[in-house]
């Protein structure tokens, strides 16, 4: 795959050479784009293939392989992204793109799981962001390339169809494994926790981090049948005494503080699979860019938009989200 | 192998969490965990959760590490 970040005249003429194309950029110059079959994120923080960067000036390209059949492209809005799976291809998968902090990320973060058809096809995608510096200034917005309509609340998806002799296959590389600590479970599905049960006795979440001096760059993990599904810390609100979140926790789901990861490349490297080949897509976390301190670092083959969330059939976080296409 | 038929103990056994077979796949990861969630909240629940998870093997049964899961899962 080619995919990599272009200036904007590149992008201008592949679009008018009718190109379908995922995107990813600041919104500036993703506004200065003409009309097409294209859907975008806003962003502008990228894995190149020379290493993490931060630009306005460029735009990160995914072109579609040959092999994809045919595309087409829909917008959601909150109420109706709950289609998302049924819309899906019969043989194919979707990539996905929700502005964060808006309804529909809410939405989908809460409730995917629940949706008619989930994970009945791969569903791949991200949470568009902004600079750090413009968080609660500028709006995080997704593109509809064909009718040049800018949301900053909704999702815009584009299904690719394959062919049956291929077949796509998402997984993750998530550094962090559940820690030796404490189990903690959660009352109440959502974004931020007050009282919640260690080891099954109730306490308030946010005695229990600062008594333990947690880091709260560590995430939650929970083991879904050996997928470790992170949930990071976004701040702590001291006076209400509850802790605030990137994703949602669940309730019923066991979740344990992250092992410390010690060298973020050399784990990632780790953990790269063998059979890791012919990678269509990847996106990794703005906190893992962050706290890995990636600036500069490769991370081999998944290059990609850095996003304040990604998506493997639900929201993740603190992951590198990755779809491969595969001869079968 | 090919998907057995519901009367087989463990396609509950496997939505309950009373065993513990390696998977492969990502998407079955999940799926599981939801109806895991589901089945524990209602176990009425366990048929629409197998019906669920068969649609979902059949979907995917093309994948490698679909075929996988399933004899991790029902081949022992």
């Amino acid at each position: 795959m080619n995919n990599k970040l272009h200036d904007k005249q590149s992008v201008i003429n592949m679009i008018n050479e009718g190109q379908n194309l995922i995107l990813a950029g600041h919104e500036d110059i993703l506004k200065e784009l003409p009309k097409g079959s294209w859907i975008a994120g806003t962003i502008p923080y990228f894995m190149d293939k020379d290493g993490g960067c931060s630009t306005a000036d460029k735009i990160f390209v995914t072109q579609l392989p040959e092999c994809v059949v045919s595309s087409n492209i829909n917008a959601y809005s909150a109420d109706t992204v709950k289609n998302v799976y049924t819309d899906g291809p019969n043989n194919g998968f979707g990539v996905i793109i929700i502005p964060a902090t808006s309804a529909t990320h809410a939405s989908f973060a809460l409730d995917s799981h629940t949706y008619d058809g989930f994970a009945m096809h791969p569903l791949i995608g991200w949470i568009s962001g902004v600079f750090l510096e413009d968080l609660g200034k500028i709006s995080p917005k997704v593109f509809d390339g064909r009718t040049g309509t800018v949301m900053e609340d909704g999702a815009v998806v584009m299904n690719l169809e394959l062919p049956a002799n291929k077949i796509a296959d998402i997984d993750i590389i998530n550094v962090f494994q559940q820690g030796e600590g404490d189990t903690i479970t959660f009352p109440t599905d959502g974004f931020s926790a007050k009282d919640v049960y260690i080891n099954g006795e109730k306490t308030n979440f946010v005695d229990y981090l600062t008594t333990n001096e947690i880091d709260l760059k560590l995430p939650l993990v929970a083991d879904m049948y050996g997928a470790m599904i992170n949930t990071s810390f976004q701040s702590l609100n001291e006076e209400e005494k509850q802790a605030d979140l990137y994703a949602p926790v669940f309730k019923g789901v066991p979740y344990k503080i992250a092992r410390p990861t010690e060298n973020y490349e050399k784990d990632f490297t780790s953990r790269i699979p063998a059979d890791a080949n012919n990678v269509f897509f990847s996106c990794n976390c703005i906190l893992n860019y962050l706290y890995a301190e990636l600036e500069g670092k490769q991370t081999g083959k998944f290059t990609g938009p850095v996003t304040f969330g990604e998506i493997a059939y639900q929201l993740l976080n603190q992951t590198l989200a990755y779809i491969t296409i595969e001869d079968i | 192998m090919a998907l057995p038929g519901p009367s087989h103990p463990n396609w509950e056994k496997l939505i309950a969490g009373s065993i513990s077979p390696n998977i492969e796949f990502l998407g079955t990861k999940i799926l599981l965990s939801r109806l895991n969630i589901q089945y524990q909240e209602d176990n009425g629940s366990l048929r629409d959760c197998m019906v669920e998870l068969k649609n979902f093997f059949d979907k995917n049964m093309a994948l490698p590490k679909v075929q996988a899961d399933i004899e991790n899962i029902f081949g022992a």
